[in-house]
């Protein structure tokens, strides 16, 4: 895989952020998957999605019981360590209320940072619910403005929109190869490649070189069992190595750290905010929103185009998003005929982890 | 220090009860009821002759009638194993299982789900509407971290009028205008009759405390936009403040005055006669007051907004609405904004009810209600110097409670008032 982007997720990824920072960048952290991504490159910065690295998380512990996730945990006690101490803001768009705690907190304590809630609606396909979200980036438009002293234009927005639209179309295209029935590409590379593309500025040549090499690879010996990550957040490539171990490759996901990032583009047409409200609000799919069954039909179409022919749930304790969409998911599953395991997670990168998902995967592939 | 009974709790237990008997022949004709959250604007419904069943106290009284054992093990065995809201994983056990405290669980004619600061009002009606296979209408309530504004309102208000127009659809009946109009301000009047009953436990000796304000909260929460329910809180606002003006306490000592919060565990009603045993009494709670409305009096929103937010009287459908809608978001934002309102809205209640001490219930059978409790509790500390517990535990379920282990919390509490 691209080294650089991969050494940019795993130890070096705050390196980077340091790095950009040094080089007159600013950054912006985020804490869910419903970042306008569009509007802060428009604005003249670098998103950054935060994630929460290994466990333990002692300070957050003082602010977030552990009943809330441990993605949550993570990440507020990564804020409050000051591992991201070269972010100049952060935002949360509303979704669940374990963020919501995480920003809460960490907001509380990012004194002379700019920090920013975006009000999203839950219910996703209602005009009112489009004119809303609209009108709440245009708020966020107008606060990073003020606080960044900067002038977001239209031709700026459509230059960012074009921007992240090219990157999610060339990471569909590598994620596209999982199609073929001997992939040149591993699920665990590709699900690197997209988390890289979170912590850091795009980098279409690195992913253009990435696409140009495949072809050089050697076609694997033989065919693996085709498997489908359920979930919402994971950010530890790790998983999927687990699962990959076991013979099988992730050939689809539905978190939102994968698929779910990629998926869906803004339309250059019309009004751009409109335009970028329009894809959050309908292309990233959280399980958390309403109506749940738009989740349930990319889930579906995912497992058709990949020829998907098992299911691996991998549930972080306390997701309860996830929690309630699981047994219509399930239900789903069975009428396919698609076979499915579960793994209860910890959630916090521990070995424990990776050992219970390699024993499930190896199940899974195994029966 | 004197106390006595109230005398107008038995007209708010009668009304209560007639409600239920209301339901349930409603729905054993065939009639239309709705199933939703506490949260839901009823007196919409209220203006229909739409019945309903409310989620949360519907799941509380699964708890505190010892049912919620059999019920939690079945929802699991669905697959609902995540430990989300306790009231909704007790609701849906008594749907799957036919046991309910009601005797039997009155069947939906249709689902509201509403999103109010917690997202489990919003699956938790749609996951049951495609279980019992009837339609669901969900609605959003903005958390507004920043100052609310017109767009907010529209917002609600839209959302509230579709909601009229689909019930309409799916019950054949017609919305008047007229009724709405009273319903609404049927509402107000009740929330703003209970902030003032809930006020009067600023004076000492408390005339309420917060189980006797449980009793009485019923109306406040299943009776809104009942003009009934209107005048029996007028009696009980007359009957509390004659308690203020003769000093009659909600129990013979008030040593200590504590601020509770969050849900009671309501499978575990002794809790409280163990900190009345000590003197330790909770008079004052913000879910409580969550039911009322004092008008954003901690909010650290500019006048400007709110001035926006404030009640006029209605006398149209669209005035209505709009005041709905406000109503909603003032309730709302007083307790789910963030953090930095939570502590002003604390500080500002632990000032009003000259609080001793508090008590937190980390609930994580609600986790909306728990969040940003644990600084709030170190804030208060801080800020006044006084004992802050904090305890996990769960308002409808008792998997896990351990009764011995918060005696001795309290014990070691109640200890740190002796100083």
């Amino acid at each position: 895989m691209n080294g650089e982007m991969g050494s940019a997720l795993s130890s070096g990824r705050h390196d980077l952020g340091r790095a950009l920072k040094d080089q007159g960048k600013k950054l912006l952290g985020y804490l869910c998957a419903y970042c306008p991504e569009e509007i802060v490159y428009a604005a003249g910065l670098v998103p950054v999605r935060i994630f929460g690295g290994g466990g333990p998380f002692p300070l957050a512990g003082s602010y977030l019981p552990d009943y809330y996730c441990a993605h949550a945990r993570g990440c507020l006690n990564a804020g409050l360590a000051g591992e991201y101490d070269y972010l100049d803001g952060i935002l949360l768009p509303y979704a669940c209320l374990h963020t919501q705690g995480a920003y809460d907190s960490w907001a509380r304590q990012a004194k002379g940072k700019y920090t920013r809630f975006i009000d999203m609606p839950s219910l996703v396909d209602t005009a009112e619910a489009l004119a809303f979200f609209a009108e709440e980036l245009e708020a966020f438009k107008k606060s990073l403005e003020d606080a960044f002293g900067v002038s977001i234009t239209e031709g700026k927005l459509q230059e960012a929109i074009r921007l992240c639209n090219r990157n999610r179309e060339f990471l569909r295209e590598i994620y596209m190869r999982k199609r073929e029935d001997r992939p040149l590409i591993s699920g665990a590379e590709v699900f690197s490649l997209i988390l890289a593309n979170m912590v850091g500025p795009k980098d279409e040549q690195g992913l253009t070189r990435l696409i140009a090499d495949l072809s050089s690879r050697h076609v694997p010996g033989h065919r693996p069992a085709r498997v489908m990550v359920l979930g919402t957040e994971l950010d530890d490539p790790r998983i999927f190595s687990a699962v990959e171990s076991q013979g099988a490759i992730v050939v689809a996901d539905n978190l939102c750290t994968g698929s779910r990032y990629i998926w869906q583009d803004v339309e250059l047409s019309g009004d751009p905010t409109e335009a970028i409200a329009r894809r959050y609000l309908l292309g990233v799919n959280c399980p958390l929103k309403r109506p749940a069954e738009r989740g349930l039909r990319l889930v579906e179409e995912l497992m058709e185009t990949f020829r998907v022919e098992k299911a691996l749930f991998m549930w972080p304790q306390a997701c309860d998003p996830m929690g309630w969409a699981v047994p219509v998911m399930k239900g789903m599953l069975d009428k396919r005929g698609i076979p499915y395991r579960w793994v209860t997670m910890r959630g916090d990168g521990s070995e424990e982890d990776i050992s219970a998902v390699t024993k499930v995967a190896a199940e899974l592939v195994g029966g | 220090m004197i106390t006595e009974p109230f005398k107008t709790y038995p007209e708010i237990k009668r009304l209560a009860g007639g409600y239920f008997e209301t339901l349930r022949k409603t729905a054993e004709e065939g009639g239309t009821v709705a199933w939703g959250p506490a949260s839901i604007p009823a007196e919409l419904l209220r203006a229909m002759d739409i019945e309903y069943v409310l989620g949360e106290p519907y799941g509380a009284l699964c708890a505190a009638s010892g049912l919620a054992g059999e019920l939690l093990p079945v929802t699991e065995d669905y697959g609902f194993t995540t430990r989300f809201c306790a009231y909704s994983r007790n609701f849906i056990g008594s749907y799957l299982t036919g046991k309910s405290p009601l005797g039997k669980l009155p069947e939906a004619s249709f689902m509201i789900g509403f999103r109010a600061g917690c997202n489990d009002h919003a699956a938790w009606f749609e996951t049951l509407g495609g279980m019992a296979g009837k339609p669901c209408f969900p609605i959003d309530l903005p958390q507004c971290y920043e100052p609310p504004a017109e767009r907010h309102i529209a917002y609600v208000q839209s959302q509230l009028d579709h909601l009229i127009q689909f019930m309409e659809q799916v019950s054949g009946k017609k919305m008047g205008e007229g009724r709405l109009v009273q319903a609404v301000r049927n509402a107000h009047e009740l929330k703003v009759l209970w902030t003032q009953i809930l006020d009067c436990c600023k004076a000492v000796p408390a005339p309420l405390n917060f189980r006797s304000q449980t009793s009485f909260m019923i109306a406040a929460v299943w009776l809104k936009g009942t003009r009934e329910a209107v005048d029996a809180y007028t009696a009980l606002l007359s009957e509390v403040k004659d308690r203020v003006r003769r000093g009659v306490g909600s129990v013979p000592e008030e040593r200590a005055r504590l601020l509770w919060d969050n849900v009671p565990m309501w499978f575990y009603p002794r809790v409280f006669n163990y900190l009345e045993e000590k003197g330790l009494i909770p008079i004052v709670c913000p879910y409580m007051l969550g039911w009322g409305d004092r008008d954003l009096k901690y909010s650290q929103y500019p006048e400007e907004s709110k001035e926006l937010l404030k009640w006029q009287e209605p006398s149209t459908r669209e005035e209505a609405l709009r005041e709905s809608a406000k109503t909603y978001i003032r309730s709302h934002v007083s307790l789910n904004n963030c953090l930095s309102s939570k502590l002003n809205h604390y500080t500002g209640l632990a000032q009003d009810f000259r609080i001793d001490g508090a008590i937190f219930h980390s609930n994580w059978g609600c986790k909306s209600l728990s969040l940003g409790r644990l600084e709030v509790a170190e804030h208060l500390r801080e800020r006044f110097g006084i004992p802050a517990l904090v305890f996990e535990s769960s308002m409808a379920d008792p998997g896990g409670f351990n009764e011995r282990e918060l005696l001795g919390k309290l014990d070691t509490f109640a200890r740190s008032f002796e100083r």
